[in-house]
């Protein structure tokens, strides 16, 4: 898993590329919480663009819910952005969809960190 | 081994309304527009062949009991839910044919929906049966007690003329039962809960309901897939969806499909039914789990091996 970083209008983008194994699950929970902290810092929402994701396994929705949990205790939303379709499904098999709000785009702002 | 499921919801037993029915029956008369049946094998064959399982049958609505064939003489049987009641019946009809008196019972735990059947169990009244309660639990016999006690039931547990024993078995050991290897392993649900593993002849099956398996817990992962390991077959409680037993339904003791294909995927378990449905489930709302497991599977696999899924309802009989 590779990972950058962005902002769009709602607050900084966390950007993970390729497949988020189970084996990457520490480090996308990292991640994650990284990015729950700049956006607790800034009164604004956390945005996962899984644009370039093309698997998310197990471990990695784990790794989400372990971040949501969270990030509730900090009055940050996770956004999950533009999933490819078969993370969009595997995220409405999970019923994902009730928990997080899943947007199809996504304003990006400022420039793009790695 | 043989399985067979008389009970397979989860909390309260259920049953279809009138409404349900008529339904069913409509949209069977509207799918079957413009043909002509010569008789009643040709519709029985649209039916089963042109209808999903959800809408020319039903999934059932009896709670947890299931029957394995497979020992030397003994029935064997998970859990006393209602689906215990027919059990007994055709249990009866065997005994006729010359089928032993002799009935082991494997307890997941002692909530009410998994013991209620029992006051309704006909050979227990039959003085020439034994039943034998295998539990993991010391308090076996007085949930059995307690629940025919005069304020809940009308026939005292005392009235039974079966002969009645309880042993209590050590986690962690093989014990062997009328010819079959058992096991039993503690899992996360109030008052505890055991899975239970049944060997025989190289083939491998796993009962484990009522059981909640936590995203953070990479412990309950390991031990789990490690009591799943290349199981024939392994029947999960998949009640809630993931969203909710992370949510709304965290720590009611249960799980969800999702982990259920996760840990067979880790345990290189080959074949998984989907058991211990909502008692709000209507049969499509079941039929859509498991189309979507069935997807989340192929979704999910890799590298695992193959991973076939089955949904179980009342009455199906699955060869292990």
């Amino acid at each position: 898993m590779q990972w950058a970083s962005s902002s769009s209008a709602r607050g900084p983008v966390g950007e993970p590329a390729g497949d988020i194994s189970d084996d990457a699950r520490e480090v996308f929970l990292d991640h994650l919480r990284d990015g729950v902290a700049a956006a607790a810092a800034g009164d604004a929402e956390f945005v996962l663009d899984l644009a370039c994701v093309e698997h998310i396994s197990t471990g990695a929705l784990m790794a989400l819910t372990i971040a949501r949990k969270e990030a509730i205790t900090r009055n940050v939303k996770i956004i999950l952005a533009r999933p490819q379709p078969a993370v969009r499904e595997v995220l409405e098999i999970s019923r994902y969809q009730l928990i997080f709000d899943i947007v199809d785009e996504l304003d990006h702002k400022g420039g793009r960190g790695g | 081994m043989l399985v067979r499921f008389w009970g397979t919801r989860g909390s309260l037993p259920v049953a279809p309304r009138a409404a349900a029915i008529e339904d069913k029956l409509v949209n069977a008369l509207m799918r079957a527009q413009g043909r002509t049946f010569t008789d009643a094998a040709a519709a029985r064959a649209f039916v089963n062949q042109e209808l999903d399982f959800a809408e020319g049958h039903t999934y059932g609505g009896a709670t947890t009991c299931l029957e394995i064939e497979g020992a030397d003489e003994s029935f064997f049987v998970c859990d006393m839910g209602s689906g215990l009641r027919e059990f007994g019946a055709d249990a009866a009809r065997r005994i006729g044919q010359g089928h032993g008196r002799t009935f082991n019972f494997f307890m997941s735990h002692l909530h009410w929906d998994h013991i209620m059947g029992f006051p309704f169990f006909g050979p227990a009244f039959d003085p020439e049966t034994r039943i034998i309660v295998h539990s993991g639990h010391a308090d076996a016999e007085r949930a059995l007690r307690r629940q025919q006690e005069e304020i809940s039931f009308p026939v005292s547990f005392d009235w039974l003329r079966a002969n009645i024993e309880f042993r209590v078995l050590t986690p962690g050991e093989v014990h062997h039962v009328d010819g079959i290897d058992v096991e039993l392993m503690p899992q996360d649900h109030s008052h505890v809960s055991y899975a239970w593993k049944f060997r025989r002849d190289g083939r491998t099956l796993v009962f484990s309901t009522d059981a909640e398996h936590r995203a953070e817990d990479l412990d309950d992962k390991t031990a789990f897939e490690a009591f799943f390991r290349a199981a024939d077959l392994v029947i999960c409680d998949t009640m809630y969806s993931l969203a909710e037993s992370v949510t709304l339904k965290a720590d009611w003791g249960h799980s969800s499909n999702v982990m259920a294909v996760n840990l067979c995927h880790g345990a290189g378990a080959k074949r998984l039914a989907l058991f211990h449905h909502e008692p709000t489930s209507t049969d499509a709302q079941i039929q859509r789990l498991y189309d979507e497991t069935i997807r989340y599977e192929l979704l999910t696999r890799k590298d695992s091996p193959p991973l076939a899924i089955v949904c179980s309802y009342d009455s199906l009989e699955l060869e292990v």
